[in-house]
C-alpha cells in the first residue's frame, strides 16, 4: 500500500508541477508583447504545424458507418441480424416497447413488449433478440412472435432442453437454448426474418429491487446510449461525455439508430406500507390511487431519452419497526413475503460490545495485503468505546491471541495491542478453525455483544468445515469478514458472514480501508434489528432459514411456503433493547403476484447452497428437489433451463423454403460498388489554403 | 529570409498542384460531357454506337432522366474509375431496361450523380436507350456499407443506382454508398 500511495502522490506531484510550468509560461507570455518577435522565430514550425493538422483534421472529417455491434454494446432488447462477413450485428428498427410492471413490496414482475420491424429489403437470415437482465433479475417468460411464427421460452431439466434443442438442430429449425454470452446477458436466434416482416418479443422478468437511503428504487433503462451513434461522426465533437446531448444534431439514415419513439409505462404499484413521497426522478408520470395501489404511467412526450426511468418511493418510517405482508395462492399452497423495515436510524445504540479482532497472518497476505490488513485493525482499534472490551487473535498455521480472554479498553491495553499489531509478519499456512475457536469459545459477558471481525483474504480450501464449526459456536456472536485485495473468495466471505448472523465488507481497494472500516463500524454501532423470528403456527418452508441480524436501513425479507394459514402470524423483532411483534392475519382480498416465484428463487438458492456446503447430504434428493421447484415456478436454475421452442415448426419450415425459392430465383450475380467519389472540392481546398499561406508569409516577409 | 523564400515558393507550388489536380477532374467531369451526348444523338440517329473520341474505350449507352428535380446524365457502357471521371456509368455485368435483369448505374457524388440527394421516394425516371423509353419509380433510398454489402442483380425489372456516401465528404475513398432502388413501370 505505501508503494500506491507513493505513486499516486508522484503523478498528483507531476501533474501540480506540469501545471505551475503552465501558468508561469502563461504569466510570462502576457506582459511580454514582443508577439511578433516570438512568433517569427517559430514562423517555419508553425507553418508546417499548421499543414499537417490541417491535413489530419481532413480525414477525421470522413465519416464512417458504424450501425454494427458488439454484444456487449447491448444494454436495451434488441432485435439484431447478423452479418457474416464483419461477425458482427445490425439492429432492426424498434417500433414499440410497452412495459407493465407489477410491484409488490420490494418486488417488481417486469412484462417488456417490443415490436421491431426488419425494414431492410433483405431476408434476415440469422437474427437474435438480445436482452440484458438486470442484477438480481430471473427472466422466466420469452416470447417471440414473427409473423405468424410463434417461438416460446420453455423450462425443461437440462438434459431434456438440450434433446429438444438437438432435435431442433436435426430438422433444420431454428430453436435455441437461450443462452447467456455474459453476465445478464439473454440471448435467443431467430431465424429468417422476411423483409418488411414485424417481430412481437414478450419478455418477463422478476427483480428484487433495492432500498437504500430510505427508498426503494425501480429502474428502466430507457436511455439511447451514445454507443449506438458513430463514434466517427461525434468525434469532432470531443470527448464521449458530450456524445449523448449531440444526438440530435447527427445526419444518419434513420435506420441506424435506436429511437423508442412508441413507449409506454403502466406500474401498479403495491408499496406495503404507507408512503411520504412518491416520484418520477427523469419523466413525467400520471399517478392515480385506488385502494392500496398507486398506478402509474407514463405521460411524456420526449422522442429523446438521454436518462433512465425511476421511480422512487419512500416508506413512512417511524420509531419502532414496520412490517407489511403479501401473500399469493398458487395450486392449493399458500405463499407469503413478509417485509420489514427498520426504524429510522437517528438513535445511537448505547449497548456495550465486546469486540473480538482476527488477522490473517498467512504467506499469501504478505505485501501490500499484510499491511492493508494491519490499517484496518488499527483503525478498528479506534473506534472502541472505554466500556467496550476487546481481544487481537493472529492466525497462520497456528493461532496467537492478545490476551487471554477479552480486556478492558485502556490506554496501557491499546498500546500492547498497537505492539502486537506493529510486529505481525505474513508468513505460514492458513489455518482458521484455531482462530475461530479461540475467539467464540468464551462466554459473552451479561450486558454486552459480542462481535468477531475477521480480516482476511480468504484463500481456504475447508470451507464447508468451517462453515459448520461457525454455525455450531458462534452462539450470540456476530461475525464480521472483511476481504482484503482485489480477488478475494467472496463466496466464504459472503457465507460466513451470513453464518455468522454479521455482514460482509470487502475491500479491493487498498487505499481505502479506512473509508470502508469506517462504514462497518458505523453500522456496527448501531445494529438496527436483532434476533428477527416469526411464528407461523404451521409447517413452513421459510426462507432465510435464519433471520440475519439488521444492521443500516435494510429491509428485512422473510418468504414462507405453507399449506394453510393458521388464523394469525406473529412477527417479533429485538430492535433497540426493546422487543417488538406484530400479528398478521391473511388478507383474502389483497392477493399479490409473484410472491410464490420469489419463495421458489430463495427456496433454490438456500438448497443449492446445502448442495455445496454438506457432503453427507442425498445429492440426488436434493437437485431433484431443485429441478422440481424450478420446473413448477419456470425459473432457470443450475439443473434447469430454458429453451426456445418453435410452436409452428411446420410454417417455419414453409418459410425457410420460400426465402430459399425467393433468393434462388432472383439474385444472378453480386458485385462490388465502384469507387464513386472525385474528391475535386478537397484538391481545390488545399490548394487555395496553400496559396493562403503562402500569402500570409510572404506578406510577413515583406512587412519585416 | 532565404530559406523562408523557398518556403513560400514551395507552398505555392505545391498549391498550385493541387488546385490544377481539382481543376483537372472537374473540367474532365464536365467538358467531355459536350463530346458524349454529341456522340449519343448520331447513335440515336443511326442506331449505331459511337465513341465520343477516338481514343475512348467506351460509348453511350442510355439517357435518364429525373423529371421532377430537372436533372439528366448520359450514360456510360462499363463502370471502370476512368469511365466515372467522364459520366454515369452503366454496370456492364448487369441488365439493360428491355432484359429481365437489374440494371445498375453509378456516378460520382460530387460531380454526375451530385443530384442523387434529390431525388425522393416515389419520384419518376427515364431511361432511354435505342430501344425507346423505360418508366421508373423510386422505392427505396438506403445507406450501405460496401464492405458488408454487394451490389446485387436480379432477375427483376428494376433500376439500382449507387454513388458514394455522404454527399458533402471532402475525402473520397469511404466506404458508405448511397443506393436508389426504382420499380419499372407498367408500359
Amino acid at each position: 500500500m505505501p508503494e500506491k500511495i507513493t505513486t499516486t502522490k508522484h503523478i498528483r506531484q507531476q501533474l501540480e508541477d506540469l501545471h505551475q510550468q503552465k501558468y508561469n509560461t502563461a504569466i510570462k507570455k502576457k506582459p511580454n508583447r514582443k508577439l511578433y518577435q516570438g512568433l517569427q522565430l517559430n514562423w517555419r514550425t508553425n507553418t508546417i504545424i499548421m499543414l499537417v493538422l490541417f491535413y489530419v483534421g481532413l480525414y477525421q472529417v470522413q465519416a464512417q458507418a458504424q450501425d454494427y455491434f458488439n454484444l456487449d454494446d447491448i444494454d436495451t432488447g434488441m432485435m439484431l441480424s447478423y452479418h457474416e462477413q464483419g461477425n458482427d450485428y445490425s439492429a432492426l428498427t424498434l417500433l414499440s416497447t410497452q412495459y407493465d410492471v407489477d410491484i409488490t413490496g420490494i418486488v417488481a414482475q417486469v412484462k417488456i413488449t417490443q415490436r421491431f420491424v426488419n425494414d431492410s429489403p433483405n431476408w434476415v437470415d440469422e437474427g437474435m433478440y438480445a436482452f440484458p437482465v438486470a442484477a438480481n433479475a430471473a427472466v422466466y417468460q420469452m416470447k417471440l412472435i414473427i409473423g405468424k411464427r410463434e417461438i416460446e421460452g420453455e423450462i425443461h431439466e437440462k438434459k431434456q432442453a438440450q434433446e429438444i434443442y438437438n432435435q431442433a438442430k436435426s430438422e433444420g429449425l431454428a430453436a435455441s437454448i437461450v443462452k447467456q454470452y455474459r453476465p445478464n446477458l439473454f440471448t435467443t436466434d431467430v431465424a429468417n426474418i422476411m423483409p418488411n416482416e414485424t417481430v412481437k418479443v414478450e419478455i418477463t422478468y422478476q427483480q428484487t429491487l433495492t432500498y437504500d437511503a430510505g427508498h426503494i428504487d425501480f429502474r428502466l433503462p430507457l436511455a439511447i446510449k451514445s454507443r449506438y451513434m458513430q463514434e466517427r461522426f461525434l468525434a469532432d465533437e470531443g470527448s464521449s461525455d458530450s456524445q449523448e446531448s449531440n444526438l440530435q444534431g447527427t445526419a444518419l439514415p434513420t435506420t441506424t439508430v435506436l429511437v423508442d419513439k412508441n413507449r409506454s409505462i403502466k406500474i401498479n404499484l403495491e408499496a406495503g406500507f404507507e408512503l411520504t413521497d412518491l416520484i418520477s426522478l427523469n419523466h413525467n408520470v400520471l399517478i392515480s390511487q385506488s385502494n392500496h395501489k398507486h398506478i402509474i404511467a407514463l405521460n411524456d412526450e420526449i422522442l429523446y431519452d438521454d436518462k433512465d426511468f425511476v421511480l422512487q418511493w419512500y416508506p413512512k418510517q417511524g420509531n419502532t419497526p414496520k412490517a407489511a405482508m403479501f401473500s399469493e395462492k398458487l395450486n392449493g399452497q399458500e405463499y407469503v413475503l413478509m417485509m420489514l423495515l427498520p426504524p429510522r436510524s437517528t438513535q445511537v445504540n448505547t449497548q456495550k460490545r465486546e469486540v473480538v479482532f482476527i488477522i490473517d497472518t498467512s504467506g499469501s497476505m504478505d505485501g501490500n495485503a499484510m499491511n492493508a490488513a494491519k490499517d484496518a485493525l488499527l483503525f478498528g482499534l479506534t473506534q472502541l468505546d472505554y466500556e467496550d472490551k476487546f481481544n487481537v487473535i493472529e492466525f497462520n498455521s497456528n493461532a496467537r491471541e492478545l490476551f487471554d480472554g477479552v480486556q478492558e479498553v485502556n490506554t496501557e491495553n491499546l498500546d500492547k495491542a498497537i505492539d502486537f499489531i506493529d510486529l505481525l509478519k505474513a508468513d505460514g499456512g492458513t489455518n482458521m478453525s484455531p482462530a475461530l475457536s479461540l475467539a467464540m469459545e468464551d462466554e459473552v459477558s451479561e450486558g454486552y455483544l459480542k462481535q468477531i471481525i475477521f480480516v482476511t483474504d480468504g484463500s481456504v480450501g475447508n470451507e464447508a468445515q468451517l462453515f459448520s464449526q461457525i454455525n455450531k459456536d458462534i452462539n450470540k456472536a456476530r461475525l464480521f469478514t472483511v476481504a482484503i485485495g482485489a480477488a478475494p473468495n467472496n463466496y466464504f466471505m459472503n457465507k460466513a458472514a451470513l453464518i455468522g448472523r454479521g455482514t460482509y465488507t470487502s475491500i479491493a481497494d487498498l487505499n481505502q480501508v479506512d473509508k470502508h472500516m469506517n462504514e462497518l463500524f458505523v453500522k456496527l454501532s448501531s445494529p438496527a434489528l436483532t434476533d428477527v423470528f416469526v411464528e407461523w403456527n404451521s409447517a413452513v418452508e421459510q426462507n432465510p432459514r435464519v433471520i440475519p441480524d439488521l444492521y443500516s436501513d435494510q429491509p428485512v425479507l422473510i418468504t414462507a411456503k405453507m399449506k394453510d394459514f393458521k388464523s394469525q402470524v406473529t412477527l417479533s423483532v429485538f430492535s433497540r433493547n426493546k422487543s417488538w411483534s406484530k400479528a398478521f392475519k391473511l388478507n383474502k382480498d389483497g392477493r399479490s403476484k409473484g410472491i410464490a416465484r420469489l419463495w421458489a428463487r430463495n427456496q433454490i438458492e438456500d438448497l443449492t447452497d446445502d448442495l455445496m456446503l454438506d457432503s453427507e447430504i442425498d445429492r440426488q434428493a436434493l437437485e431433484q428437489q431443485i429441478t422440481d421447484i424450478a420446473l413448477q415456478h419456470h425459473l432457470v436454475s443450475e439443473f434447469t433451463s430454458l429453451v426456445a421452442v418453435d410452436r409452428n415448426p411446420e410454417l417455419s419450415r414453409l418459410v425457410a423454403l420460400q426465402k430459399r425459392s425467393e433468393q434462388n430465383h432472383e439474385v444472378l450475380a453480386q458485385a462490388n460498388f465502384p469507387q464513386t467519389a472525385l474528391g475535386w472540392k478537397l484538391q481545390l481546398l488545399i490548394g487555395l489554403f496553400l496559396f493562403l499561406v503562402a500569402f500570409a508569409l510572404n506578406k510577413y516577409n515583406y512587412e519585416n | 529570409m532565404k530559406i523562408k523564400k523557398v518556403i513560400v515558393l514551395a507552398i505555392v507550388v505545391l498549391g498550385f498542384w493541387h488546385v490544377s489536380a481539382s481543376a483537372y477532374m472537374f473540367s474532365k467531369a464536365w467538358l467531355s460531357q459536350y463530346l458524349i451526348s454529341q456522340s449519343w444523338q448520331q447513335t440515336l440517329k443511326d442506331n449505331k454506337l459511337h465513341k465520343p473520341w477516338s481514343w475512348a474505350d467506351t460509348y453511350p449507352v442510355a439517357t435518364i432522366n429525373f423529371e421532377r428535380i430537372k436533372q439528366s446524365s448520359v450514360v456510360l457502357e462499363g463502370s471502370s474509375g476512368r469511365n466515372l471521371a467522364f459520366s454515369v456509368t452503366h454496370l456492364s455485368a448487369s441488365g439493360m431496361p428491355d432484359e429481365n435483369k437489374s440494371m445498375i448505374l453509378s456516378g460520382h457524388r460530387d460531380s454526375h450523380f451530385a443530384y442523387l440527394q434529390d431525388v425522393q421516394k416515389g419520384d419518376k425516371v427515364t431511361v432511354q436507350t435505342t430501344q425507346g423509353e423505360f418508366q421508373y419509380k423510386v422505392s427505396e433510398l438506403s445507406v450501405v456499407d460496401s464492405q458488408k454489402q454487394q451490389l446485387t442483380i436480379s432477375n427483376k425489372q428494376e433500376l439500382i443506382l449507387s454513388t458514394c456516401y455522404p454527399f458533402n465528404a471532402l475525402m473520397a475513398g469511404g466506404s458508405l454508398r448511397y443506393v436508389i432502388k426504382a420499380n419499372r413501370l407498367k408500359p
